[in-house]
C-alpha cells in the first residue's frame, strides 16, 4: 500500500508526479512554495515576487516529467525559480510603468499578522540593499545564500565561468556589507528603481 | 610547500565561508593549508570574515511565510496549466498583485509625502500658534522633528486621490491635522480644497473618529518602543482597514521607514514602507 504523501520524500513524489500523479504534484508544490517564493522575493524584490512565484510553480508543473533525479529536487526547483525570477525582472524592465515622482518600496504585511518591528526593519534593510545591487551580483548571492547552490551549480545555472561566480559573490557581498553597514551605495552598484 | 600566491582577500574569505576554499586554492596554484595560513597572516581578516558572515546571514534570513489565501491562490494557479490558463492566471496574479500592493504602497507614499509636508507645515506654524503636537514630542531624545496629526483612513484612498496627491507634492498635499487643533488651514492649498470631492468630507469624518480612537498614551507607548530603531521623524494617527492605527516615520541612515501600527499593539506592523 502506498505511503501517505506527507511521508514520501521529494524524489519519490517527483517521480510519481512525473508519471501524472496530480496529488503527488500538489503535495510537492505545497511543500516547496515558501522556498520558491523566498528565491523570487530575494531576486525580484517584494513587488514582483508573487508573479515570479506563480510562474515558477507553473514551470515546475510543466517540467516535472523531465525531472531525472540526477540533482536534488530542491536544486532543480531553485533553478526553475531563479529562471522565473530573472524572466520577471526582464519583463519588468520592458514594462511601460509610469514612474512616480517618489520611489518607494512597499513591505506590506497582512493585516492581523504580528510582526516584530526589528525583523521588519532588518527585512526592509536587506530588501533595500539587494534592490540597490545590480542584478548580476544579486542573483549569484541569492543562489548561494538562499538556494544554497555551490559555485559550480551557480555557474551551470547562469552559464558563466566559476571564476565569474566567485568574483561576483565577492563583490556583491562587499557591496551589501557596505550598504547594510552605513547604507551608502558604493560606486560599483546600481540603484534599482522601485516605482 | 607551494609559494604563497597573490590573491584577493575577500574572494578567499568568501570561498572559505562557502566551503569552496579547496577549489580557490587550486586555482591559485597552492593548497588549502597554505591559503589558510596566508589568510591568518593578513591583518583584519577575522573582522572581515565576521562582516561577510553577517551579510550571508542577512540574505539567508527567512522571509514571512505566505498567508493562506495567497498560498492557495498560487497553488491553484499552478494546477492544470494550459496556455490559456497561464495567460489568465498571470494576468490575474498581476492584477491581484497590483490590487494588493499598489494602493497600500501608494497610500503609504501619500503618508510619507503628507507627513513630510505636515512636518514642515507644523514646524512653520509651531512658533506662531503653539503646537498642539508638543505632547507627542516630549521624551524623544533623538527626535529631530516630529509631526503629529491625523491622516484619516490609510487604506481606502482612491487611486485618483493617490494620483493627484503623489503627482503634485509641490502643487499641494493634504496635510495632517494636528491633534486637538481644529485648523482647516492645512487643506487650504490642497487640490481637494480647490475642488472639493465627497471623499474629502468623509476623510475628515473618519479622521475625527480615529482621533478619538487613538489615545495620546498609545501614541507615546509606540514612540517609546520604536525609538530604539532610529530617530523618529514623525508620528501621526489614522485608521487602516477600519482599525485605529499609529503612523511612525523612523530615520535610518539615508532612508525613512514608515510604520503603520495597530494602535492597541505597537508590535503589530500593519504596513511598512521605505523610501
Amino acid at each position: 500500500m502506498a505511503r501517505p504523501l506527507d511521508q514520501r520524500d521529494d524524489h519519490e513524489l517527483a517521480l510519481a508526479a512525473g508519471r501524472g500523479d496530480r496529488a503527488a504534484l500538489d503535495a510537492l508544490l505545497a511543500r516547496h512554495i515558501d522556498r520558491v517564493h523566498t528565491v523570487c522575493r530575494r531576486i525580484c524584490g517584494p513587488d514582483d515576487a508573487l508573479d515570479a512565484t506563480q510562474n515558477a510553480l507553473i514551470g515546475i508543473s510543466r517540467a516535472i516529467d523531465r525531472f531525472d533525479g540526477r540533482s536534488a529536487f530542491t536544486t532543480w526547483i531553485h533553478r526553475i525559480a531563479t529562471n522565473a525570477a530573472l524572466d520577471e525582472l526582464r519583463r519588468r524592465s520592458r514594462r511601460a510603468v509610469p514612474v512616480a515622482p517618489e520611489t518607494f518600496m512597499a513591505n506590506a504585511t497582512r493585516s492581523g499578522r504580528v510582526d516584530d518591528p526589528e525583523r521588519v526593519v532588518d527585512r526592509i534593510d536587506i530588501d533595500d540593499a539587494l534592490a540597490r545591487l545590480s542584478e548580476e551580483f544579486r542573483v549569484v548571492v541569492v543562489l548561494r545564500d538562499v538556494s544554497d547552490l555551490d559555485y559550480a551549480e551557480i555557474a551551470a545555472t547562469l552559464d558563466i565561468p566559476i571564476g565569474t561566480v566567485r568574483s561576483r559573490i565577492s563583490r556583491g557581498r562587499a557591496a551589501l556589507a557596505l550598504m547594510l553597514g552605513n547604507s551608502e551605495a558604493p560606486a560599483d552598484v546600481e540603484t534599482t528603481d522601485h516605482a | 610547500m607551494p609559494e604563497t600566491p597573490d590573491f584577493d582577500t575577500d574572494a578567499a574569505l568568501n570561498a572559505a565561508l562557502d566551503g569552496e576554499l579547496d577549489a580557490f586554492a587550486r586555482d591559485h596554484a597552492t593548497d588549502t593549508p597554505s591559503m589558510q595560513a596566508e589568510l591568518a597572516r593578513r591583518p583584519g581578516t577575522d573582522e572581515r570574515r565576521r562582516e561577510l558572515q553577517a551579510v550571508r546571514a542577512s540574505v539567508a534570513a527567512p522571509i514571512p511565510p505566505l498567508d493562506e489565501l495567497t498560498r492557495a491562490r498560487l497553488l491553484a494557479g499552478a494546477s492544470a496549466p494550459t496556455p490559456q490558463r497561464d495567460t489568465v492566471t498571470a494576468a490575474a496574479t498581476r492584477r491581484s498583485g497590483m490590487q494588493s500592493w499598489v494602493p497600500r504602497a501608494a497610500a503609504a507614499a501619500v503618508v510619507v509625502l503628507a507627513l513630510v509636508g505636515g512636518g514642515m507645515w507644523l514646524a512653520a506654524t509651531d512658533s506662531s500658534t503653539g503646537s498642539a503636537s508638543k505632547s507627542a514630542t516630549s521624551g524623544a531624545g533623538n527626535t529631530r522633528s516630529v509631526a503629529s496629526g491625523d491622516l484619516g483612513d490609510l487604506g481606502e484612498l482612491s487611486r485618483d486621490q493617490l494620483d493627484r496627491l503623489i503627482g503634485g507634492p509641490k502643487s499641494g498635499v493634504a496635510l495632517p491635522k494636528p491633534l486637538g487643533a481644529g485648523a482647516a488651514t492645512d487643506a487650504a492649498s490642497s487640490p481637494e480644497a480647490q475642488s472639493p470631492t465627497p471623499a474629502a468630507g468623509s476623510t475628515q469624518e473618519r479622521a475625527s473618529k480615529s482621533e478619538r480612537a487613538v489615545t495620546p498614551g498609545q501614541l507615546a507607548t509606540c514612540r517609546d518602543e520604536y525609538e530604539r530603531l532610529g530617530a523618529i521623524q514623525f508620528a501621526a494617527t489614522g485608521t487602516f482597514q477600519a482599525q485605529p492605527a499609529i503612523v511612525l516615520g523612523i530615520k535610518r541612515a539615508s532612508r525613512v521607514i514608515v510604520f503603520v501600527l495597530a494602535a492597541d499593539n505597537c508590535s503589530r506592523v500593519l504596513l511598512s514602507v521605505s523610501r
